[in-house]
């Protein structure tokens, strides 16, 4: 399956990257904590943040990354 | 040459926008109503604040769906482009409820306003005195 830069697949999980100037500090955090079951970060840059999502399936990643626009914009 | 605006691959959409023209905030307003139909991704990559697409249910035509964030991303700068304008006069025709409902508050309000300009004065004759001190010494000195 065709992915997006900022998404990667990996065997058993996937890695998101996402930029630090358009997803706030809070609500990654937020989304974390809620999360941290299957949700880790990892090492991040200046302009990303980086996140190891430990699933197979890529609904689950999809899901996650709507929350965060929930999140942030509710 | 600059990438397409609207890419449309097997499983996403790509799309790239303008950080000019469209805020942040509309980008976040717009993916926070299409969060029923499209699970959505935002990067930003050089100048273009990218946005990508992935439809919800699987007969989803992409293209379709692109153009019509396209459009809520123009409903929704207007909306916070209208705002904005409007917002001194949305103030005051707040204030002016509020105060008729507890006339006291007219008088808090202009007394606090009153100690903002003269704090503000204040400050501008110390700005100035200062100023002055300080143009003083420097003759002074080319006197000496």
């Amino acid at each position: 399956m065709e992915m997006p830069f900022p998404l990667t697949k990996k065997k058993d999980s996937f890695t998101l990257k996402l930029s630090k100037e358009l997803y706030k500090h809070d609500t990654v955090q937020k989304a974390l904590s809620e999360d941290k079951d299957w949700v880790e970060e990892t090492e991040a840059s200046d302009e990303y943040y980086c996140f190891r999502l430990k699933t197979a399936e890529i609904e689950d990643v999809l899901n996650w990354m709507n929350s965060l626009i929930y999140l942030q914009k509710g | 040459m600059s990438k397409p605006k609207i890419n449309v691959n097997e499983n996403y959409a790509e799309l790239r926008v303008n950080p000019e023209i469209y805020s942040k905030e509309t980008i976040f307003a717009v993916g926070y109503v299409f969060l029923d139909k499209a699970y959505i991704l935002l990067d930003i990559d050089k100048d273009d604040f990218v946005i990508y697409l992935y439809p919800q249910q699987k007969n989803t035509d992409l293209m379709q769906l692109s153009l019509e964030f396209c459009n809520e991303l123009v409903n929704y700068a207007h909306y916070f482009t209208r705002s904005e304008s409007n917002a001194e006069a949305i103030k005051a025709i707040m204030q002016r409820a509020l105060f008729s409902a507890a006339p006291s508050l007219v008088q808090e309000a202009e007394e606090k306003e009153i100690e903002d300009l003269i704090k503000e004065l204040e400050e501008e004759e110390e700005e100035e005195e200062r100023e002055k001190d300080g143009n003083a010494v420097s003759f002074d000195k080319k006197e000496g």
